[in-house]
């Protein structure tokens, strides 16, 4: 048996609204439930995949639990601090322990910054590094995170793709965080890069004893680089459970829906693929009960009425469907 | 066997920069028959949407330059046709579909009017007719509610929508080749997999050829018949879809397929191919993924390899494969 393992950020009931306002007044009529009660933790040393379509949530998740955006409700807690509570002060001090690596590399980097001085940035401002100290540290993160030492005076936009999501996990990592959530670092990615920074994220984490919230819309990405897996739907976590686990007995009609779809590429493979059909809902007007009922093929009445619950199944596997209740 | 439909020989095309030109596309070849998918697979920068608006001859005026080869769509050299008969090619005979269906599509305009304009333009029908046959266009790619979709307008559509309105529009008047540039890219998992089984049902319907352009490995096992690899500006591999999964021979391909991770395997680390891809302005002179391959030789490094024939219409640009296949 493995050793008993610590929870490092635990995310209860999480709610985040944007309120959709109107008229002269600016009156607010009605919300997006872009987060909608979800639960979940992140174990020390372990990375929790989130997969999910577009507009599920799971960036507005991601970016909630750092209170980049303000949830609505629920609390975040983060090694035993409640995040949320934090006063401005304490949380840019708390951010040091907790990063973020974006999608886009481009438009996360300064422009008129050169790399050692987008670097030197955090550095600068927590903590009380001297500026030789941090140049040699500078220095040490350009080459933790395979970028030559050359590179340290020019700009983003001299560097690839895959070269600047370098440089943000550099940035991310400079402070010693504890926890990093990255937001699709690789969808941006030509394949043949995105499988050198999947690798570079995963011995980091071995090194620096990193945990990651990682959120991809490519289920094959998540499955390779995290321990366990969240999946999901407009604002809902659908099912979560240990990665292997999940993939082997996928117990939601949605997750066997989703992984049907991935295109295989393997054309001796003929597989029955369940094929969804509409739209995901809008999520400032979701659907009443469950929310991914109109497109489920296995769709009660029950459904119709009354959101399931979010319920342990077997150990440590989760599931929100009224047809394991 | 026919005629192909389409027939590219050589072409090289420029873009002109501020000091220099720089050929994006050098020296592809490619056939393609009615009722065939050709899948072209590359990474970004590879010249594969190039490759695709220098055949529809859609490349940015006084920009983009096809200055080599010869294009030839139905027996016509595209290269030589004039601006008015292009403009009865496109959408009649030829037509394409983008990535991004929401800007290609007329942001002022309804979807009913964009489609019918093509049917009026190029079919010569009424208005009435025109927005009645868009109706069962859009019936056809499996919208739901055409009556009411015709009359909105792109922004009150999800992409997987408004990309199966673009399929509308390529297919309304029954082309003979369609390209794809891309058609599922910004489309969600789900979405994607409604939009290829449609695309797959429709080639049996209406026996088009297809130029598909991916940069998905997964998207081209699922829906074409031949696969052409593109690196760096030039094609370096050639095969009929098993044959390339099964026997990939150049090392760019061997790594592509080595480096995605894949759903139904476990791994502790995913392989990768080090190095990027040479910007257009250094690329090397020998072979063009020289510098990033396994297998480099001084050879490779000095001259630029040819595209060896290996057998079943399997073709690799690699000096491995000058005297026959080493793994054969």
């Amino acid at each position: 048996m493995p050793e008993e393992k610590e929870v490092l950020l635990k995310v209860d009931h999480l709610k985040t609204y944007f309120p959709i306002r109107k008229g002269f007044f600016n009156k607010v009529v009605g919300h997006v439930k872009a987060v909608d009660d979800v639960s979940f933790f992140v174990n020390r040393c372990e990375t929790l995949g989130v997969v999910g379509e577009s507009g599920c949530g799971k960036s507005t998740m991601g970016r909630s639990v750092l209170r980049l955006v303000e949830p609505t409700e629920g609390s975040v807690v983060f090694d035993g601090v409640d995040v949320c509570k934090l006063k401005p002060e304490e949380m840019r001090k708390f951010r040091s322990r907790m990063q973020i690596v974006f999608q886009d590399p481009l438009s996360s980097l300064d422009p008129r910054y050169t790399i050692d001085r987008t670097l030197a940035e955090p550095l600068k401002q927590h903590t009380n590094m001297t500026d030789a100290e941090i140049k040699e540290k500078v220095l040490e993160l350009m080459e933790k995170v395979g970028l030559p030492a050359f590179h340290a005076t020019k700009f983003p936009h001299e560097f690839s793709g895959g070269q600047r999501q370098r440089i943000g996990i550099a940035r991310a990592i400079s402070l010693n965080p504890e926890f990093i959530v990255c937001d699709e670092p690789v969808s941006a990615l030509d394949v043949s890069i995105q499988s050198q920074v999947l690798n570079l994220l995963r011995e980091l984490q071995r090194e620096l004893k990193l945990s990651y919230l990682f959120i991809s819309h490519d289920l094959s990405v998540v499955k390779y680089i995290s321990d366990r897996v969240a999946v999901m739907y407009l604002g809902h976590i659908v099912e979560m459970a240990e990665s292997e686990e999940l993939f082997a007995h996928k117990l939601h009609p949605y997750t066997q829906a989703l992984t049907s779809a991935i295109p295989i590429p393997n054309p001796h493979l003929t597989k029955q693929r369940i094929v969804l059909q509409g739209d995901v809902p809008n999520p400032a007007n979701p659907p009443k009960g469950c929310p991914f009922h109109e497109r489920c093929s296995q769709c009660k009445a029950i459904c119709r009425e009354e959101r399931p619950e979010f319920k342990e199944v077997s150990p440590g596997h989760y599931v929100s469907c009224h047809l394991y209740n | 066997m026919d005629e192909p439909i389409l027939k590219v020989k050589g072409l090289c095309t420029e873009f002109k920069t501020v000091d220099s030109r720089v050929r994006a596309v050098d020296g592809v070849d490619l056939e393609l028959y009615p009722g065939e998918t050709l899948g072209i697979v590359g990474e970004s920068g590879c010249g594969k949407s190039v490759t695709a608006l220098s055949i529809m001859q859609l490349l940015p005026k006084g920009v983009g330059q096809v200055v080599g080869g010869e294009i030839l769509f139905d027996g016509k050299d595209m290269l030589k046709l004039s601006q008015k008969e292009l403009l009865s090619l496109h959408g009649r005979d030829m037509a394409m579909i983008f990535q991004e269906p929401m800007t290609s599509l007329n942001p002022v305009y309804t979807i009913g009017y964009q489609l019918s304009e093509v049917l009026r333009y190029h079919m010569g029908m009424n208005k009435k007719d025109a927005w009645q046959k868009s109706i069962d266009l859009l019936k056809d790619v499996g919208v739901s509610r055409p009556e009411q979709i015709v009359r909105s307008y792109p922004h009150e559509l999800s992409g997987g929508m408004l990309q199966r309105v673009m399929i509308a529009m390529g297919l309304s008047c029954n082309p003979k080749l369609l390209i794809a540039d891309e058609p599922t890219t910004a489309l969600d998992v789900t979405i994607q997999a409604q939009i290829l089984e449609l695309m797959g049902k429709l080639k049996e319907e209406y026996n088009t050829a297809i130029l598909m352009i991916t940069h998905n490995m997964g998207v081209v096992a699922e829906v074409c018949d031949r696969v052409i690899v593109m690196y760096a500006g030039y094609v370096v591999e050639m095969a009929e879809v098993n044959e390339l999964f099964d026997h990939p021979s150049h090392p760019y391909t061997q790594g592509l397929l080595k480096c995605i991770p894949n759903i139904n395997e476990d791994r502790e680390v995913l392989d990768t191919i080090e190095g990027t891809v040479p910007p257009p302005y250094a690329m090397p002179k020998g072979c063009r993924f020289a510098p990033r391959c396994p297998y480099a030789t001084p050879e490779c490094e000095a001259s630029k390899p040819e595209l060896y024939d290996i057998g079943g219409g399997h073709t690799c640009r690699c000096f491995r494969y000058k005297e026959g296949n080493p793994n054969a």
